[in-house]
């Protein structure tokens, strides 16, 4: 069963938070896919660029618009995502508990629906 | 055999045995809908074949085989392989068939401790794990369980269902935690379990009308005497079961109108139930891990010793609650150990013993209600009176608490 973790949390930069923090987050990344790779539970794994790097497009009026900035401009914004594949909800949330946005917001596990192989759609089981 | 004979069985295994059979049926893929189709579907083939062939030798046997059949034609059907969200290849359903096919129908396992798991699962909304237990375990409709509750059919039917489908596809484990995450696990449980005799209580804890055709005080004893029977060596567990077992003792004495504790006559309290409290009592007791629900079914069991002694041991009472109030600090807590002040130190003792912030809670203003009436101040006492009888919900105790909000305003 694949699970997509979500991570939301406060976007901070080396100048607000210091370089030192800064580092102390990458190596808890780093630490995290390393566990996840060695459990062999990992299928995917991506931290995002600030969403002042983002771009979202709408449909208003039968007309695509195209603005800079996300689609929902809250003061968490979506960070990052790993998508594993284990058991159960229980499994999947031991995981979760383990990731680092833990500790700075939000971080939300989603069971998958169908995901994409080989160009053709699979259920997800 | 007629037909009454076969309805009286068959409802009796499915008083029995559903949650059983709905436990073991959805185990595997987590479909306690599927589940709970597929069991009414077999009871409802038991009332057309029992009375012409009789009650078969294991009927939870042949419930679970017939029911197995029916879940396997569905998932078989093209009807199922449609719900998933896109087309797939049918060969990749057929496996699913697999893990039932293997259960001998002679060796009918237990998996409700499982589902009572799934039920109180951290991610299940807690306002619907009582509701699934009494659904998914017992069998109720969620017409009779929305009654209890005061809340609309309609609306409880979509707590339920949304409840189950968060099982089925975010894939929560028909699992026993493991004993690290036991002692995090089993207070939702509990609670849970507690959350369907406490659904019957309209009043503090010494003043449980259950007089309601839709109480689901029996309910909840079955479910707290199942859970104790899965998991017999958590005190807890026992205390729970012993704490709804005592309550219930009492409830004879509520039938009619509302009858205050203290002028309860003891020969209307049922003695098994008691005996079976105290038992439950003495074995949660022998593991010498004091908590909660022992402290209250203690406090209980004083009650009900009246029956036996012919008095209140109070001082015992002061010290179970004074130990509840540390270990639970709760207003019911509180407010029950300033009664219990009230008696034996006097009412002035009492009402200073009673808790801060409690302007909204029922049981704090039928105490104080009581101890101003004892302290000789009637105006007051009336006045406090009327606030609890305005508080309550049930018609019976609300009479009672008017009628004496009356006596202090007109003495003669």
């Amino acid at each position: 069963m694949r699970y997509t973790i979500l991570m939301h949390y406060t976007e901070e930069t080396d100048e607000t938070l210091g370089e030192e923090v800064m580092a102390e987050g990458r190596r808890a990344f780093s630490a995290y896919a390393q566990a996840l790779h060695q459990a062999g539970v990992l299928l995917s794994g991506e931290v995002l660029q600030p969403s002042t790097s983002t771009t979202t497009l709408t449909t208003v009026d039968g007309e695509l618009r195209i603005q800079d900035g996300p689609y929902a401009d809250t003061k968490d914004q979506l960070g990052g995502t790993f998508v594993i594949d284990v058991p159960d909800l229980d499994a999947a949330l031991e995981w979760a508990r383990q990731a680092p946005g833990v500790a700075w917001g939000a971080v939300e596990v989603r069971p998958g629906a169908t995901y994409v192989r080989d160009g053709g759609w699979e259920p997800n089981a | 055999m007629s037909a009454a004979e076969a309805r009286a069985a068959a409802e009796r295994a499915a008083r029995t045995s559903y949650g059983r059979l709905v436990a073991i049926l959805a185990a595997p893929t987590g479909d306690l809908m599927l589940a709970e189709d597929a069991m009414s579907d077999a009871l409802e083939r038991a009332l057309q074949t029992w009375p012409e062939h009789g009650v078969p030798a294991n009927p939870d046997g042949w419930l679970l085989a017939v029911a197995r059949n029916r879940q396997r034609d569905v998932w078989k059907s093209a009807a199922h392989r449609t719900r998933a969200p896109l087309p797939v290849d049918p060969g990749d359903t057929a496996p699913l068939t697999l893990p039932l096919d293997a259960l001998d129908p002679d060796a009918i396992g237990e998996r409700r401790l499982e589902l009572l798991f799934v039920c109180a699962h951290p991610t299940i909304d807690a306002a619907a794990r009582t509701p699934l237990m009494l659904q998914v375990v017992l069998g109720l409709d969620a017409a009779r369980i929305a009654r209890a509750y005061g809340v609309g059919a309609a609306a409880m039917a979509k707590r339920l269902v949304r409840a189950k489908r968060r099982i089925a596809d975010a894939r929560i484990p028909f699992v026993v935690p493991g004993r690290a995450d036991l002692a995090q696990r089993l207070p939702g449980v509990l609670e849970a379990v507690y959350g369907s005799y406490a659904a019957t209580l309209t009043g503090g804890p010494d003043q449980a009308p259950l007089r309601s055709p839709d109480s689901l005080a029996g309910e909840a004893q079955y479910l707290a005497v199942t859970l104790a029977a899965l998991l017999p060596d958590e005190p807890e567990v026992l205390g729970l079961a012993a704490l709804i077992s005592l309550s219930l003792a009492r409830s004879p004495a509520r039938q009619a109108d509302f009858v205050p504790l203290a002028e309860q006559d003891p020969a209307t309290w049922d003695a098994d139930l008691i005996a079976d409290g105290e038992a439950y009592l003495r074995r949660a007791a022998a593991a010498d891990r004091l908590g909660r629900f022992q402290l209250e079914a203690a406090i209980q069991a004083v009650h009900c010793d009246r029956r036996r002694t012919g008095v209140t041991d109070r001082e015992a009472l002061r010290t179970l609650y004074s130990a509840l109030v540390m270990l639970a600090p709760t207003l019911g807590a509180q407010v029950a150990l300033a009664a219990t002040v009230g008696r034996l130190d006097g009412p002035d003792a009492g009402l200073a013993a009673l808790p801060e912030g409690a302007d909204a809670f029922q049981p704090a203003w039928a105490t104080r209600a009581h101890l101003l009436g004892a302290a000789g101040r009637g105006e007051e006492a009336a006045a406090a009176f009327d606030r609890a009888a305005a508080l309550t919900v049930d018609p019976a105790t609300r009479r009672h608490l008017s009628d004496r909000a009356a006596k202090f305003r007109n003495p003669r």
